[in-house]
């Protein structure tokens, strides 16, 4: 096995949950899923003299993954009636709920109202849990660039949300909760 | 909405919330990932014969029909090709994989019926639950098996299954038997399957009776709709394998329409067994036999006298990929707690009975 095989090999090992979550958030489809996180690591392999520094790879790779799935996989985009269910399922369980179906609702007419390469960014924010920085890193912008479309992203979002709910409001949860 | 609500509902509805690495890693093994992108790179490599569709894309072979022949088949697999008409969607070459992942209970539909049997309707055309005539259609061929070759499940367990596989809605059945198969569609990214020992299950549009039996020269020569689907299993020599499962639609042979492949999805709910009681937070169970990789998962549902587990088997829409171990009894364990922002709750009430859900055929909820 040639040293690119190898280094490939542990870049597969290494990202291949990051990218899988990643499709799997913006896929319904697990197979659909599957094709991407492959079409991606193909493309990786492509252009493996452009694969950056260890601890920038998964943000080029989710780069890759954006590209991959704007290019292949349009119209192909997960409803997330499921997990809004799954959601309202768990918070009702709990004793003090923290949102409502209606609250719900709303973030997810916002979310479908947001432009396509702000959705993006959302979820590449709450979802992947990227800061501005590595944002940058998957963009190919930098960490103030970044930050900026993320802060207009999420303005646009409260905006929509604002819109029909000014008055939500988070309850903490207790730390600890004896089984 | 604050900040810290808009993190909390993004963070409830992320699709992945609940997928550890570990079911990621049975969702998608790293050896089949690493295998199926090596492949591809090759493909890449590879001149370029003629347009051929990717790997990770479906192939499906559209035709029309006017009366339909209905065929299930599973077994363990080669590769190979012919002339439909391909469009993407609907046939999926990848490797199948064993899930374990919790539905909503909503995921556990009504059972759907299907048919009980299809001996009386051509009796000629199975011996012993084995197909004992070649039938030759447009690119399809099914024969005998070997006489050396058993399947490794049971066509009781089995037969129930194909005929509720959903393509045949519709349709009367005319045979169920073990037979060998040879798939030689010429199409992009159409599959090829030599002399496969599988599962099949035939059936037609037409109304095949007592007095006008679907016998298989009939069946051969009738303008037909042909769909293929199994389920994919190791025949009974073989240590490993590699599944096979679809469904075959075709006009009839020498029609000028083409035949078409499609996905075969089908989802049945499956025995278990609790192994002790519940440890760690967790509820063990021995689950199965069911074919090769098609464990789905399961939904727990609290009852009034308990809580109703639901295993489901998933019949895998790929059919030929990376092999599959033959054991088809599988150990499992499901928790029964979740954690959220640091809380720990259970999901059911782990004293409490755990009931065992109606088994059978359940309906395609995709």
């Amino acid at each position: 096995m040639s040293e690119k095989d190898t280094q490939f090999a542990r870049v597969v090992a290494t990202h291949r949950h990051a990218l899988l979550r990643y499709a799997l958030r913006r896929l319904d489809d697990r197979s659909d899923a599957e094709d991407l996180v492959a079409e991606t690591f193909v493309v990786a392999w492509r252009r493996f003299d452009d694969i950056p520094p260890r601890d920038q790879e998964l943000f080029w790779l989710y780069g890759v993954a954006g590209r991959v799935l704007v290019n292949v996989l349009r119209g192909h985009q997960r409803s997330m009636r499921l997990e809004m269910r799954l959601a309202l399922e768990r918070e009702r369980e709990l004793d003090t709920q923290r949102y409502n179906e209606e609250q719900l609702e709303q973030l997810m007419w916002a979310l479908s109202q947001v432009k396509p390469d702000e959705r993006e960014l959302l979820q590449l924010t709450y979802w992947e849990r990227l800061s501005y920085r590595e944002v940058g890193a998957v963009l190919g912008c930098t960490e103030k660039a970044a930050g900026i479309r993320i802060s207009r992203a999420r303005q646009h979002l409260r905006q929509l949300l604002n819109d029909t709910d000014a008055t939500a409001t988070i309850t903490r949860l207790p730390n600890q909760e004896t089984l | 909405m604050n900040e810290n609500l808009l993190r909390t509902l993004m963070s409830d509805v992320d699709p992945t919330r609940d997928l550890s690495d570990e079911t990621l890693d049975e969702l998608v093994p790293l050896d089949g990932l690493l295998s199926r992108v090596r492949n591809s790179i090759q493909e890449s490599l590879a001149p370029p014969v003629r347009e051929r569709a990717s790997m990770w894309r479906r192939v499906s072979f559209r035709a029309s029909a006017a009366a339909a022949l209905i065929l299930v088949g599973s077994g363990t697999a080669a590769i190979l090709t012919s002339s439909p008409s391909v469009a993407p969607s609907g046939f999926a070459l990848g490797a199948v994989h064993s899930t374990w992942v919790r539905y909503p209970a909503t995921s556990s539909v009504t059972p759907v019926s299907y048919a009980t049997s299809a001996k009386s309707v051509n009796p000629a055309l199975v011996t012993h639950g084995r197909i004992n005539e070649r039938l030759s259609l447009d690119g399809l061929t099914i024969a005998p098996p070997p006489a050396s070759v058993h399947p490794r499940v049971p066509a009781s367990q089995l037969e129930p299954l194909l005929w509720a596989t959903t393509a045949l809605k519709g349709t009367s059945p005319v045979a169920f038997g073990y037979a060998d198969i040879t798939l030689s569609l010429t199409g992009a990214g159409a599959p090829t399957l030599r002399s496969v020992p599988v599962w099949v299950a035939i059936a037609t549009t037409h109304a095949c009776t007592a007095k006008n039996p679907c016998s298989v020269t009939k069946l051969a020569s009738m303008p037909l709709t042909i769909v293929v689907s199994g389920y994919g299993l190791p025949n009974a020599a073989a240590t490993s394998g590699t599944p096979v499962a679809f469904v075959y639609q075709s006009a009839g042979k020498n029609s000028t329409t083409k035949p078409k492949l499609l996905a075969a999805i089908e989802q049945s709910s499956v025995t278990w067994l609790q192994d002790g009681p519940v440890k760690n937070r967790s509820l063990s169970i021995t689950t199965g036999p069911f074919p090769c990789g098609a464990l789905r998962g399961y939904s727990l549902v609290r009852a009034k006298n308990g809580s109703t587990l639901t295993v489901e088997s998933f019949t895998p829409e790929s059919t030929i990929g990376d092999n599959c171990a033959s054991s088809i009894v599988v150990h499992k364990n499901i928790p029964l707690t979740t954690t959220h922002n640091g809380v720990t709750r259970w999901l059911v009430d782990p004293t409490a009975s755990f009931v065992h859900a109606p088994t059978g055929p359940i309906g395609v909820t995709k």
